[in-house]
């Protein structure tokens, strides 16, 4: 059975969005030059392709199902569990849990356990592990077995890049402009890079398991669609409040912009962490005295991130605002302003017609930089307690789970180690295509050299 | 101070020098093999129309391009050095010490948070080693020689502090303050207004004198080259194409583009007739040229000129040309007898009743400030102004910048809130009409504005932008009619169908102007107002929107409000002109009465002040 | 300029009445006082006495806007509204969940939030001007390229790795410093120097990239062409003239978080168990504590009220074309 969740339903919206504005684009050659120009830059395109495939991962994630318990009964019976697509594919990565913690690549428990001898005395050794390396009769091997597999997964990743290559390259030459092969190229070394990684996850704990066993692989994994949720989510709110009010502030000035001004004024002034947190902790007081409004914890934890994505947009509205009120400001004096008003074209069509197409450069611009702050915000207000339910995955509950583990003799580096790579892989990506959308939108603001 | 040099020696010799840009698009030669010679004492123009690549020259020779930029061939020969070779340390010697220039935008090209006289005492700290007393001695004697008043304050101002024509003053202070030998003006009085201009002119031409340095003046103004040049050099696409004497070159110019160009020019004496234009635009810099540059455009283009590039010779003394024709050309075939149809420009006669009536029209704007933001003061920027405007006929309306001219357009067209008065459109009295009723006013006038750039909305096509009036005033009912209205509106002002669905960018600056004149026109109004429709274009396309607008007001029988500064245009165009002088109207009545025999003294010093093309030979 | 001033600090008084009013729908009309008390005392102990009990130790037992049992004056001081929210203006914050005043705590507790704050943004404008004015020096060149690369990777590194990093590396690897805690004397340079040192570094990133972008836009104005021109050297042009105009933007938007400052940092005084204003909130919020909480957002946005009047102010201190009024 189909579950939508609000966020899923939203982020699938989102995604239906963007194909209407890519496909806008794609019949209006005035529409496609800026991004011609984004897409004309190596590292815009290398940060694309990264994104993309963070935002399959996130998708795949978010279409939801409760699975079947029994096929043969008239009456059908669903688990009460939630599963998304995501676990159907990487089945194994779900399962198969382990006691607590294990090392990377690792066969045998991190730790000792104490186990019962037939002689009746107790001692304590590292065990094998449940899942990880189970299948092999020697662990000595395990090496060898690890190169094997990934020795295999990278021979497939390579095969199949050059087969589907044969086509692709034929498509270089259409398009000249756009980097087509960097593309192409950040695609095989990404596929060398990750299936490896899938070949070895089916033996293997791969970024070794977590206090309760959890693999960090799949928690990683799962982290991914509620950082992309929260950073393209809150922009549902920010978007109207920032353009709707931004532009009206500029335009009919006087009190309206008064108004404005005051209402972001007022806002700004609340520290944002603070905003937040007063907020979290009036909804976590109504949910918990509405339990009947939320039937499963998953439907909870959804609604949770839903409402911190809400909050996010609410006090993120202002800055858009106000570079909104500025450009308008400005447009509003230029001439082709006023030849409308001498034509007695009225104000709605004025802002609609004439100003909001000229902003909008400004509202796309705004919209990618402030993708990459929100995933690092995210981080902070889970580690504060008023981010997203402690029960839904994100890089900010693997931190704060992880962050006492440095600390521990031996150290547990790898929950840690792995939200580093992920969170920085899709940050960086994130702020790299920013300042492609940036330059190729506002060539005025071109500050950093082009590589 | 004088230097004694001999004339034959030239101080500064250029000798092919390309310098190109990059961009986006590929590789641009703004400068393309450009030869020139600077003697001591002179006074050499360097002229040529916006793009040509003359201020491009002027940053060249004092190696001061962006960074994009680079100087890819040819050779500066300066004070025995070769400057394009020359270590950056040595040529910085030379900056400032030597060599200096003046810039445009006197308000740009101060640094806004030092004062002058630092900005100026920078200079002689740098190269004439002067410190303390002795240096600000030195830049109070800079000031007053200059001419700015009051030096013992003026001195510990900063830039905000002082007019534009004072700013510009300060700017020679610093360029001269180390007596350089050679001085770069670049359109130096440009952005000044037209009496600012001429006493500007006035200080450039006696400092000079004075001090004897060889000046290279830029500018697009061959106005201001035949008052201050001794000789002209002018630039078309990159290249010198004549040098001569400036009186050589005003009384017989060699170049068909020189000849072109004063042919395009609008004077009294081509009243009534259509200005010659140059036809197509300036060639792109970023292509390879096979051929002469100006061809395309050329009246006399001969069969080998579109393969061949001529160079630039010696075709008599002390006279240079590039271009195959040995004499000065006779006028072609076909182009000499432009009718002289509608001689009589000023056949529309005065109806009985004007169109517009305007009547002691006041728009004050409030400096608001306080608590509650009431208004503390107002800026008078029309105090009273009364006129009116014929059916089919032309009133300019001359100012200066801030006299309030522009103002009178927009509060006529019920864009202002805040004008006060009575405008009467055909009797009626539209100043407080609401917008509702105004619509059916708003379909009878329109404007056009001065900046083609901005007038036009960058993010629609150029179809819906003439739609845009016709459907918010309910012009053409179906949208075939309208359609077929497009149409025959791009025909009019001679723009090509294809354009109904491209952008703004894609068309020139001209193209720009006859695009806003049809949108204007969409509508069927009886009046337009014409906000400086040609200040910000070039002379040649200049010359083609002026035939426009007079053409079209012939065949619609419009009126217009033309808002303008250019004196020339009004002598050429105009049928009657008030002149504004700080929000008021001090003289109107007919071109020939108030441009000739003007009474109030404002009009008088105008009128002075306006550089002209002395008539020493016959032109057409 | 006083009056000037004085209106500045008036339009104060409606943002302050908007934090106020805005705060109060938060915790008291979209929840009541009810269901606050139901969720802090748990699901067992929730009986109408207790109920009643927590509201009156607190003083929510009043009616919201206004008392219809009293009369006069105390119709309206009676009441939550007033005792909650009217009385943060005279800085009377009551008391926390644990008794104490939080007046008083939040005078203890901004020294030591103030002696890691200044520090961070002192040595961080320091280190990220000069680190920035290296840079466009540099422009164009591999240095440059290669810095602002090195920026943008910083900037993608979330501030809690910086943190958790930090203390791993120098006070767990090197054990050169104690890894958290403080102490109220002059010793407590131990203590900070590592949360500052982290302060900056996490900083260096976003910030350097910042101010280069507006000393490249400083370099491209007309004026530093006519500077070129007058023969100064390159490092005279970037000192003397680049650098004064640069500073108005960098100075002027770095006044507006001074007054805030005073609110520590939220993560690191957390991290580091420095007892701040920045840890006291987490603590708050952590154990939601909505007293403290409110108080806090009425005291940050005060001090954001007070950072914009600095911001008027530091222009006309460092632009000579700003006059106030």
């Amino acid at each position: 059975m189909w579950v939508i969740l609000w966020t899923d339903g939203l982020v699938w919206l989102l995604c239906v969005a963007l194909l209407l504005y890519v496909g806008y684009c794609l019949v209006d050659a005035h529409r496609r030059t800026p991004w011609r120009r984004v897409f004309s830059q190596r590292s815009a395109v290398i940060a694309a392709v990264v994104l993309l495939a963070f935002a399959l991962i996130g998708l795949l994630d978010s279409l939801h199902y409760r699975a079947q318990l029994s096929t043969t009964s008239a009456e059908q019976r669903y688990s009460g569990e939630v599963r998304s697509a995501l676990d159907w594919l990487l089945p194994h990565l779900r399962e198969r849990n382990e006691k607590t913690y294990s090392a990377p690549l690792a066969t045998h428990s991190f730790m000792r356990e104490t186990i019962d001898l037939a002689d009746g005395g107790v001692r304590r050794v590292f065990v094998r592990l449940r899942y990880g390396g189970a299948h092999l009769a020697d662990p000595s091997q395990v090496w060898t077995d690890v190169v094997q597999r990934a020795g295999a997964g990278l021979i497939a990743a390579i095969l199949g890049w050059c087969v589907v290559g044969l086509y692709v390259r034929t498509w270089y030459a259409r398009m000249p402009q756009i980097k087509l092969r960097t593309a192409w190229c950040t695609i095989g070394v990404l596929s060398a890079l990750c299936v490896p990684v899938l070949f070895l996850s089916t033996h293997y704990h791969v970024f070794g398991t977590d206090k309760v066993g959890q693999d960090v692989l799949y928690l990683a994994l799962k982290s991914v669609r509620t950082s992309l949720a929260i950073g393209t989510l809150a922009t549902l709110v920010m978007l109207p409040l920032g353009v709707v009010l931004g532009m009206m502030a500029g335009y009919f000035r006087g009190w309206v912009d008064d108004v404005i001004q005051y209402l972001y004024t007022t806002l700004n002034s609340i520290p944002g962490v603070l905003l937040i947190a007063a907020t979290v902790l009036m909804m976590q007081v109504y949910i918990d005295t509405h339990p009947s409004l939320f039937p499963t914890a998953a439907q909870r934890a959804d609604l949770r991130l839903l409402f911190l994505c809400m909050i996010l947009g609410l006090t993120n509205w202002t800055g858009l605002a106000r570079l909104l009120r500025g450009e308008t400001l400005k447009l509003s004096t230029l001439d082709y302003i006023q030849a409308a008003h001498a034509f007695g074209v009225s104000h709605p069509r004025i802002l609609l017609r004439h100003l909001l197409p000229n902003v909008m450069h400004l509202v796309i611009i705004s919209l990618v930089m402030d993708f990459s702050g929100l995933v690092l915000a995210e981080a902070v207000l889970s580690y504060v307690g008023v981010g997203v339910d402690p029960s839904t995955t994100s890089f900010g509950t693997m931190i704060n789970a992880a962050r006492l583990e440095m600390a521990r003799e031996p150290m547990v580096w790898w929950p840690l180690a792995t939200v580093f790579i992920a969170m920085f892989v899709l940050v960086l990506s994130a702020n790299l295509f920013a300042d492609a959308v940036r330059d190729g939108f506002d060539p005025r603001l071109r500050h950093a050299p082009s590589d | 101070m004088h230097r004694q040099t001999d004339m034959r020696v030239p101080i500064l010799r250029v000798q092919g020098v390309c310098t190109e840009i990059d961009t986006d698009n590929g590789v641009i030669r703004p400068v393309d093999g450009v030869d020139l010679a600077l003697y001591a004492g002179e006074t050499l123009a360097l002229v040529g129309e916006s793009g040509c690549g003359k201020s491009m020259t002027a940053l060249t020779l004092m190696r001061l391009l962006p960074e994009s930029a680079r100087i890819a061939a040819g050779e500066i020969h300066f004070a025995g050095c070769e400057l394009v070779q020359l270590p950056e340390a040595q040529m910085r010697r030379l900056r400032g010490r030597r060599i200096a220039m003046i810039f445009q935008e006197p308000a740009s090209a101060l640094n806004p948070v030092l004062t002058i006289g630092a900005q100026i005492g920078e200079v002689l700290q740098r190269h004439c080693a002067l410190r303390g007393a002795s240096l600000r001695e030195r830049v109070l004697s800079l000031l007053v020689d200059v001419g700015i008043p009051d030096p013992q304050t003026r001195i510990d101002a900063f830039p905000f502090q002082l007019s534009g024509g004072l700013k510009q003053r300060a700017m020679i202070a610093l360029a001269l303050a180390a007596d350089p030998e050679i001085l770069i003006a670049d359109e130096p009085s440009t952005a000044l207004d037209v009496t600012l201009q001429a006493q500007l002119l006035d200080l450039l031409r006696e400092l000079q004198q004075a001090r004897g340095m060889a000046m290279l003046l830029i500018t697009h103004d061959l106005g201001v080259v035949a008052q201050m040049a001794h000789r002209v050099a002018l630039m078309y696409a990159g290249q010198i194409v004549e040098v001569a004497t400036r009186e050589a070159f005003f009384s017989k110019p060699h170049h068909p583009y020189a000849r072109q160009l004063f042919a395009a020019l609008p004077t009294l004496d081509k009243r009534g007739r259509d200005l010659r234009v140059i036809p197509g635009q300036v060639p792109g810099l970023d292509q390879p040229f096979v051929g002469c540059r100006f061809a395309e455009r050329c009246a006399w283009k001969q069969a080998d000129c579109a393969l061949i590039a001529p160079a630039l010779r010696e075709v008599e003394d002390e006279r240079w040309v590039r271009c195959v024709l040995n004499a000065v050309p006779e006028d072609p075939p076909g182009q000499s007898d432009l009718a002289l149809v509608n001689a009589s420009i000023d056949l529309p006669m005065r109806a009985a009743t004007p169109l517009v009536k305007v009547r002691a029209l006041v728009v004050h704007f409030p400096i608001r400030g306080g608590l509650l933001r009431r208004p503390r003061s107002w800026v008078r920027a029309v105090d009273g102004v009364s006129f009116d405007l014929w059916r089919g006929r032309t009133l300019a309306l001359v100012g200066e910048s801030g006299s309030g001219k522009t103002t009178v357009g927009l509060a006529i067209l019920r864009l202002l809130s805040q004008a006060r008065g009575q405008i009467y459109f055909d009797t009626t009295e539209i100043s407080q009409l609401r917008s509702r009723a105004m619509r059916a006013y708003r379909r009878r006038m329109q404007i056009i504005f001065q900046d083609p750039y901005a007038s036009l909305n960058p993010r629609m096509q150029v179809g819906d932008l003439l739609l845009e009036g016709m459907t918010a005033l309910g012009v053409a009912a179906h949208s075939i009619d309208r359609a077929q209205r497009v149409r025959k509106l791009l025909d009019q002002v001679g723009i090509a169908q294809s354009a109904v669905s491209r952008y703004p960018h894609e068309f020139s600056g001209g193209q720009r102007q006859r695009i806003a004149i049809a949108r204007a026109l969409a509508v069927e109004p009886a009046l337009i107002v014409c906000d400086e429709p040609t200040s910000a274009l070039d002379v040649s396309v200049q010359a083609q929107i002026l035939n426009l607008l007079r053409d079209l007001q012939q065949r619609l029988g419009l009126t217009y409000l033309f808002i303008t500064h250019n004196l020339a245009v009004v002598d050429y165009l105009a049928h009657d002109v008030a002149v504004m002088y700080q929000g008021r109207i001090v003289e109107q009545g007919t071109t020939a009465a108030v441009l000739h025999e003007p009474q109030h003294p404002y009009t008088q010093r105008l009128l002075a002040a306006v550089p002209r093309i002395e008539q020493t030979a016959s032109r057409r | 300029m006083t009056g000037y001033i004085f209106r500045r600090m008036l339009y104060a008084i409606p943002v302050l009445l908007g934090v106020n009013l805005l705060t109060f729908v938060l915790f008291f009309v979209v929840n009541t006082p009810d269901d606050m008390a139901r969720m802090q005392l748990g699901a067992k102990r929730v009986t109408p006495e207790a109920i009643q009990k927590w509201k009156v130790e607190r003083g929510y037992d009043k009616p919201l806007l206004w008392n219809d049992t009293q009369t006069g004056i105390v119709q309206a001081t009676q009441t939550v509204f007033f005792e909650k929210s009217a009385r943060l203006f005279v800085f009377d914050f009551g008391r926390a969940d644990d008794q104490r005043d939080i007046a008083t705590e939040m005078r203890t507790r901004m020294g030591p939030s103030l002696a890691l704050a200044i520090p961070v943004f002192i040595v961080g404008m320091a280190v990220n001007i000069t680190l920035a004015l290296f840079v466009a020096f540099f422009r164009a060149t591999r240095i440059d390229f290669w810095t602002v690369v090195a920026c943008v990777a910083m900037m993608s590194i979330s501030g809690l790795f910086y943190i958790i990093g930090g203390q791993y590396l120098i006070s767990k690897l090197w054990s050169l410093v104690p890894i958290s805690g403080y102490i109220d004397t002059l010793d407590a340079w131990r203590f900070l120097i590592l949360p500052v040192c982290i302060g900056v570094i996490s900083g260096v990133g976003s910030g350097t990239r910042w101010y280069r972008s507006i000393f490249l836009e400083e370099m491209s104005k007309d004026y530093v062409r006519t500077a070129r021109a007058k023969g100064i050297s390159e490092v005279a042009v970037m000192f003397r003239h680049v650098l004064g105009n640069a500073l108005i933007p960098i100075l002027t938007g770095a006044v507006v978080v001074i007054p805030l400052l005073f609110m520590g940092s939220l993560v690191s005084e957390s991290f580091f168990g420095i007892p701040g204003l920045g840890s006291y909130t987490i603590d708050a919020i952590q154990s939601q504590d909505f007293a403290v909480v409110r108080a806090m957002v009425f005291i940050g946005s005060l001090l954001y009220v007070m950072g914009l009047l600095l911001t008027d102010l530091s222009y006309t201190w460092v632009d000579p074309r700003v006059r106030l009024e």
